[in-house]
């Protein structure tokens, strides 16, 4: 999850880090010498890694420090980089105690990546990141309440989907395809892999297209799924809803009344493509099939369902 | 990391007394598998389901000689349990918590790491071998004993297709959830190597997603030691890069990390990669 630039700026500034201002210009003349200083995850190897370039170098140069993540950044590990860059005696020790602040606001923040391109030596003396950017890990939002209030003012989640509200993560909007005429499906599910695969089925039809993906979590509730639908279903040009639920904890047969008095409803407006798998699917899809609702309809494997949805939903977007 | 299960192992559950320990552990014992007891700091003396309960993993693991771990407790929580079980010498824990911070969750399988502790996630959904043990998470109803090992990044799209090889009368020599996250304990690597040597598996099934490159990794040991034929499912084909898509972290941040470039590596490592989830079964079964 990224912050925005200024909000990058404010925390680092705040714990002490410098970073040039939004409203300060520096002239290329003010600038000795400049690099690019980066603290990443290195998924692959479990660890976080410091890595520097300087602007003369290509790609392939770059330094790569990897940092223990029980023991943290070493002193002497900035030693090596300090030598490596080449910098002048008289800079070690300034730039030593920027590379250390810099990590422990990394950690302290629990920023999955910073980047500070360029960090810029002036001819005056200072030590300055010229631009930063930061991502952080939505995971520990809750124990980093001035990073969480950043991505709450940032944030561009509806309003008309509180339920996500603060979880934007799990319900992505997708760009409307320009100039397209096919209709728009939103794929709702329980699970992320099972909601990405549902879009993948529902966009390989080639009739319709996913509109947005909301992800209700593989121990969502009925009641969950159900004010989940009935949010999804307000959000705008949308031709149809595509549920895909695997029952485990919770089986299918538990969630099939529920909908079928869902879309019972008088004020029910969307048409709804469910498709059951897992625990009590039979059951559930017998139960939908046979109430032979207009609005509710469910079938079993999730290609055939994708189809039928996109076929619903061009029907809808016919009778508009 | 090396996935080493004695079907017969005492098995502690951490966070036995919560509403979603207590779930799991009764959901492992209604199967079968050894629970001897649970810790919750505090509770000790308390009983579970006719199961004693400890203040710590250390005071349970003298008391029930149990040598494997389930964590159920709260993200913030996790990492701590990992240490704590580490700390007492157990050597195989299934951390099924999900949303567990990330810097908390690499610090954990670090030190694990150290201590040549396998830790299977965090936030998969553990490991099940159809009628002889479940530990962690799998919905029991839907393991069916049979000769196709599969392994799993996602826990839904697991159940989906483990429930719909059910449908067709296969089933499973085993069942490995590994999780989504971006940092992992055992490895798709770790489970497709306990497959190889395994004389009960005679097909693979791996199902992956866009974000991280244990897809890749998977695909370079199926082309150097891979013996058995795989089968394999990536969800994620449409997604769009640097979009998160959950909590667990499912993202693609450089083009090795997409869908379509995961496939491209397994079909080059001669896996069959199914368009779709049904498809998977469809081919097992042999069409």
């Amino acid at each position: 999850m990224r912050l925005s630039a200024s909000a990058t700026q404010q925390l680092l500034v705040q714990r002490g880090i410098a970073v040039l201002p939004h409203d300060v210009v520096i002239t290329h003349q003010e600038i000795e010498r400049r690099i690019t200083l980066e603290l990443t995850l290195d998924a692959d190897a479990g660890q976080t890694v410091l890595l520097a370039m300087t602007a003369e170098q290509a790609v392939q140069d770059v330094l790569r420090v990897p940092i223990d993540p029980l023991l943290g950044l070493h002193r002497y590990q900035v030693h090596h980089l300090a030598s490596w860059l080449d910098l002048p005696p008289a800079q070690w020790e300034a730039f030593v105690a920027y590379v250390l602040s810099v990590y422990q606001v990394y950690v302290a923040l629990d920023a999955l990546r910073l980047l500070l391109n360029p960090l810029a030596w002036l001819r005056d003396g200072r030590l300055l990141a010229l631009g930063a950017v930061m991502d952080v890990d939505s995971n520990a939002l809750h124990r980093q309440p001035q990073v969480a209030h950043h991505i709450l003012q940032a944030r561009h989640t509806p309003e008309s989907l509180p339920i996500v509200r603060n979880i934007d993560f799990d319900f992505v909007a997708f760009e409307a395809v320009a100039g397209s005429r096919k209709p728009r499906v939103g794929c709702v599910a329980n699970g992320a892999g099972l909601a990405l695969a549902t879009v993948d089925a529902l966009n390989a039809t080639d009739v319709a297209y996913a509109s947005f993906f909301l992800n209700l979590g593989h121990d969502a509730t009925g009641e969950h799924v159900l004010s989940a639908l009935r949010q999804a279903a307000d959000q705008p040009n949308l031709h149809a809803l595509f549920l895909h639920f695997v029952g485990a904890d919770v089986a299918c047969d538990e969630l099939s009344e529920p909908l079928l008095n869902l879309c019972e409803q008088a004020g029910w407006r969307m048409l709804l493509l469910v498709c059951f798998a897992g625990a009590g699917a039979p059951d559930a899809l017998r139960q939908v099939q046979q109430a032979e609702l207009a609005m509710l309809k469910a079938v079993a494997g999730l290609s055939r369902a994708a189809w039928h949805a996109a076929k619903l939903a061009q029907a809808a977007m016919g009778a508009a | 990391m090396t996935l080493i299960l004695d079907a017969d192992a005492g098995v502690l559950v951490q966070g036995i007394t919560g509403r979603y320990g207590g779930f799991r552990a009764k959901q492992m014992m209604a199967y079968g598998t050894q629970i001897v007891g649970g810790v919750t700091p505090g509770r000790g003396g308390e009983w579970f389901e006719g199961k004693p309960v400890f203040d710590t993993v250390q005071i349970a693991v003298e008391a029930t000689g149990a040598t494997v771990s389930v964590i159920a407790v709260p993200p913030d929580a996790a990492a701590d349990a990992i240490f704590e079980a580490v700390d007492a010498s157990l050597r195989m824990i299934v951390c099924v918590t999900t949303g567990i911070p990330l810097r908390d969750a690499v610090r954990a399988l670090a030190y694990a790491r150290q201590h040549d502790a396998t830790v299977i996630g965090p936030g998969g959904f553990g490991v099940c071998i159809p009628g002889v043990v479940n530990i962690g998470a799998f919905p029991g109803r839907m393991a069916h004993v049979g000769s196709v090992g599969v392994v799993a990044r996602s826990t839904t799209l697991a159940y989906s297709i483990c429930y719909q090889m059910g449908v067709q009368g296969l089933g499973q020599s085993m069942i490995v959830g590994i999780g989504a996250g971006p940092v992992m304990g055992l490895s798709f690597v770790d489970v497709l190597r306990r497959f190889e040597s395994d004389v009960n598996t005679r097909q693979i099934v791996l199902i992956g997603a866009l974000g991280g490159t244990a897809e890749l990794r998977a695909a370079n040991f199926i082309r150097s030691h891979g013996t058995k034929p795989v089968v394999a499912y990536i969800a994620g084909r449409h997604a769009t890069t640097q979009q998160r898509y959950s909590q667990a972290g499912l993202i693609a941040t450089q083009d090795d990390e997409t869908a379509t470039a995961k496939i491209q590596a397994l079909q080059a490592a001669g896996v069959r990669v199914a368009e779709t989830p049904e498809a998977v079964t469809d081919w097992l079964a042999g069409g």
